[in-house]
């Protein structure tokens, strides 16, 4: 695997107001989405390395449990490999605490990793200040995948409203980038950011198969 | 920010840092003292039952009036509704979402430490066993051997920043040759040889990770060596 690879940020140019979006309203902003990044120009290249990466796989991705380029070589030989469990039992109400998810496909992996990298190695917050809280929605919580205490407002030069904490949903694509997916992640800030005037951030991450590595694309979402 | 906000969010991160390096009795006393002002986060607490309880019905309600692929955002509309309804605030809903999950990581941690103090470690698989914790002047580390190398986790008190990379020592002195460094904001990777061992080291952020390939027994005084350089102290 090389040491380093180039990935392309895309800035979406519009904020999308998710408050006066229906489920319909929500589906179409989601198409305008897929059909638009189609022709954004990049805002910036970054350099990613993968060691650091593998580091932010470790410490952000719920779904990982393994090394991505291990989980590379079990999805391409078909094959589902067991989940480390502790030895003694938790009580159940416990147990989603230590549950990695398996994801067959790794681009769950890749599109977490990748956001908390870009957040910490690219735009310079603190590690510290990076929450993941995805794993709460396993026990029915109302939460997105992250929150971003954003207390030196690292995001600044990206966002037209830079609120503190923001919240951000995470999409990643290996295949096509379905309109319906992005309603998604649309439908989960629209949740946590009603009655308030908090900025979500919705982040695709997209597989671009001419240049053999990944795109990301921000999409600013408000209330 | 709330202001309760960030203090929980600071300790589950601290303590998920203090799993990963193996130091389960400084886990423990994080989330202590994060949970010790429980009277602060009932607000927030309520706040993120509500939600909880709002989202439920909601999904209970979809499942029986709406088909099909918009169930989802059927859902996510009556949500939001409800929420600026209710006037629930996102960051006690949150806040309180990030306390019942130190709460639960606590229990969990407290289970484990009572449940062992009972059990054989024999029958422990090997790679679960405990991990050696060992002090520097602004680091932590732990070592374990897996077949031919050594694993090191260190945490820093303070994280790598780039700006200071001039003032570190140059690892040339000690006989080490450094292969090309990679840079990022918070974080480097590059690997080391010297005659009698090979080190591969990234840092990210207060995350130090080393693997070391070596013909000594005895790798403390090369993790120490390692590092001091990158300390707070350095």
């Amino acid at each position: 695997m090389a040491a380093s690879q180039a990935v392309q940020l895309f800035i979406f140019p519009h904020t999308i107001h998710v408050q006066p979006l229906d489920e319909n309203g929500l589906l179409q902003a989601a198409t305008i989405i897929s059909t638009s990044i189609q022709g954004l120009k990049p805002k910036f290249d970054f350099v990613v390395d993968l060691a650091l990466l593998e580091q932010c796989n470790m410490r952000y991705s719920e779904k990982q449990v393994n090394r991505i380029d291990e989980n590379f070589q079990n999805y391409s030989a078909g094959t589902r490999f067991k989940v480390n469990t502790p030895f003694i039992k938790p009580p159940h109400s416990l147990r989603y605490l230590i549950r990695k998810f398996f994801s067959g496909d790794v681009s769950g992996d890749i599109g977490e990793s990748l956001f908390s990298y870009f957040l910490i190695n690219v735009m310079g917050l603190e590690s510290l200040n990076l929450g993941h809280t995805r794993i709460a929605k396993r026990r029915g919580a109302l939460t997105p995948d992250f929150i971003i205490n954003d207390e030196k407002f690292c995001m600044f030069p990206l966002l037209q409203n830079n609120t503190n904490p923001l919240l951000a949903e995470v999409k990643s694509f290996t295949g096509a980038v379905d309109p319906q997916r992005i309603s998604h992640g649309l439908a989960q800030l629209k949740m946590g950011l009603a009655n308030s005037s908090l900025t979500g951030l919705l982040c695709l991450v997209v597989r671009n198969e001419s240049r053999q590595g990944y795109d990301t694309y921000l999409v600013e979402v408000v209330n | 920010m709330g202001q309760s906000l960030h203090p929980l969010l600071k300790a589950i991160n601290e303590v998920n840092d203090n799993l990963w390096l193996g130091d389960y009795e400084r886990a423990i006393e994080i989330a202590t003292v994060g949970l010790s002002e429980k009277k602060e986060f009932v607000g927030a607490i309520s706040s993120a039952s509500k939600a909880k309880k709002l989202l439920k019905d909601k999904r209970k309600e979809g499942r029986q009036k709406e088909k099909g692929t918009t169930r989802r955002l059927w859902v996510a509309t009556e949500v939001a509704n409800a929420i600026e309804k209710e006037r629930l605030d996102p960051v006690q809903n949150i806040t309180g979402v990030l306390f019942d999950q130190l709460s639960d990581i606590k229990d969990m941690l407290v289970f484990f430490a009572e449940a062992e103090s009972h059990e054989k470690y024999d029958n422990i698989d090997e790679t679960a066993k405990k991990r050696e914790i060992s002090y520097g002047k602004g680091y932590r580390f732990s070592i374990q051997r897996i077949a031919n190398k050594w694993d090191v986790r260190a945490l820093l008190d303070k994280p790598y920043s780039q700006e200071k990379e001039s003032k570190r020592l140059d690892f040339g002195q000690n006989n080490y040759s450094v292969s090309e460094k990679h840079y990022a904001k918070s974080g480097t990777y590059f690997d080391m040889f010297s005659n009698d061992s090979y080190c591969q080291l990234t840092i990210n952020g207060n995350q130090v990770t080393l693997t070391i390939f070596s013909v000594s027994d005895d790798i403390k005084p090369i993790v120490n060596n390692i590092l001091q350089r990158f300390a707070s102290g350095a």
